[in-house]
């Protein structure tokens, strides 16, 4: 029952032991449960598509600037819609992940909040507050005129006592509309094209659609 | 003797309910116990995560205590502790996601949770390995429960539900949801019991 001594050798060797059987039963642990949790990552995303997106047959995945670009085909080949994962860091509590789904005509058809560290029971309702039915409904929303809430001139009721997350949600939105634009999306005439992803000056301009779909998207 | 240690035994399971509940009388570990409380489903899985890693680590201690030289005890503990942490860690991640969504901030933060240390150092360092299963297990559960109570009343005043039922369809008061809430709601709940401990 004798403890062992402070001998420096001894403590050496005691922290190298530890340290080593915990670096390796880590190891263990990590290299099993690394499948699984992957695996409820996809399936998470495969939810969140089907949520924002009207009904596909398949998906190509592709990376813009760093932005994962979900395109979404029905079974003829046909695009049906564009989810993109935009993140913003001017939320409350950090970061805000948000999938955002457009269908063809660049109208949000869905959006669902990946993650956040919003307040809970403030900035968390972000989840439902703009969808369908909520009271800051963004769905149908044609973001060529920048998401704003109604503070900062906009059209888009804030969650109450939120502001700081509905602005971060709005940003999140317009990020990804602006990828979605650079996505270079194949549809239709009537899309208006948003010539860069910067759209902070000219944005009274750009909404005339005077400028005939003719930008190169870049 | 053999009787006697059944019922100390008992005596340390129980303690860690009421007469020496971690949060309400030690005080200890009141950093989550502020941070996780917003709902009651929120508070408990914070402390049945936390009962996971003490009964784990007291276990464990309580076997190696010999081995380990007094003078690095210390890291030595917190090296097992963190270890049992990142285990759980990657298992909530794996098999519950959706309670690893909302309490993901906090499960590393159980690491410096000052019962999981604390607990090594008062009392699996000094026993063997059965009681301090025990003590593990009586003082986690008596933190999830602790954590369980004040998260459901703040869900209550909070959000008008409790574990994610919502009895009536309205904004609650929404100061308790936020950070002073689990203050005012700690506040009270330490007082009522200690009231009741006297």
């Amino acid at each position: 029952m004798a403890k062992k001594q402070s001998s420096l050798i001894n403590m050496v060797l005691t922290l190298f032991v530890i340290t080593t059987v915990a670096a390796v039963a880590l190891g263990f642990v990590y290299y099993f449960t690394q499948e699984p949790i992957s695996q409820v990552k996809e399936k998470r995303l495969k939810e969140a598509l089907t949520k924002v997106l009207p009904e596909f047959d398949h998906q190509e995945a592709e990376e813009i600037d760093g932005t994962p670009v979900y395109k979404a085909f029905d079974a003829n080949n046909q695009l049906v819609g564009t989810a993109i994962e935009a993140v913003t860091d001017k939320g409350f509590g950090g970061d805000v992940k948000v999938l955002a789904g457009f269908d063809t005509e660049g109208k949000i058809f869905g959006y669902s909040v990946l993650e956040h560290k919003e307040t809970a029971g403030l900035g968390s309702k972000m989840g439902e507050w703009f969808q369908e039915g909520g009271k800051g409904n963004v769905i149908g929303k044609d973001l060529s005129t920048e998401a704003k809430v109604r503070k900062d001139g906009g059209d888009v009721d804030a969650i109450t006592a939120a502001t700081i997350s509905s602005r971060a949600f709005c940003d999140v939105l317009n990020r990804a509309y602006a990828t979605y634009t650079a996505s270079g999306n194949t549809c239709a005439q009537q899309t208006e094209a948003e010539p860069q992803e910067e759209v902070k000056e000219e944005v009274a301009e750009k909404v005339e659609p005077t400028n005939e779909g003719g930008n190169d998207n870049e | 003797m053999k009787e006697e240690t059944t019922m100390n035994n008992w005596k340390n399971f129980t303690k860690g309910f009421i007469k020496e509940n971690p949060v309400l009388v030690m005080l200890l570990g009141c950093c989550p116990t502020l941070g996780t409380t917003t709902s009651a489903i929120n508070g408990l899985s914070m402390g049945l995560a936390t009962t996971f890693v003490l009964v784990c680590s007291n276990i464990v201690i309580s076997l190696i205590k010999n081995l380990i030289p007094d003078k690095v005890r210390i890291p030595s503990y917190i090296v097992v502790i963190a270890s049992f942490v990142t285990v759980i860690d990657l298992l909530m991640q794996a098999y519950l996601p959706g309670i690893y969504e909302t309490l993901g901030l906090f499960i590393p933060l159980i690491v410096v949770n000052c019962i999981v240390l604390g607990r090594a150092e008062a009392f699996a360092s000094k026993n063997g390995v059965w009681a301090s299963c025990v003590d593990g297990l009586g003082m986690g559960l008596g933190y999830a429960l602790a954590l369980m109570i004040l998260g459901a009343v703040r869900e209550v005043l909070g959000s008008l539900s409790i574990f994610g039922w919502q009895f009536i369809q309205a904004d609650g008061i929404l100061v308790f949801v936020l950070a002073p809430g689990a203050f005012f709601g700690l506040a009270y709940f330490i007082a009522v019991v200690r009231r009741f401990n006297k």
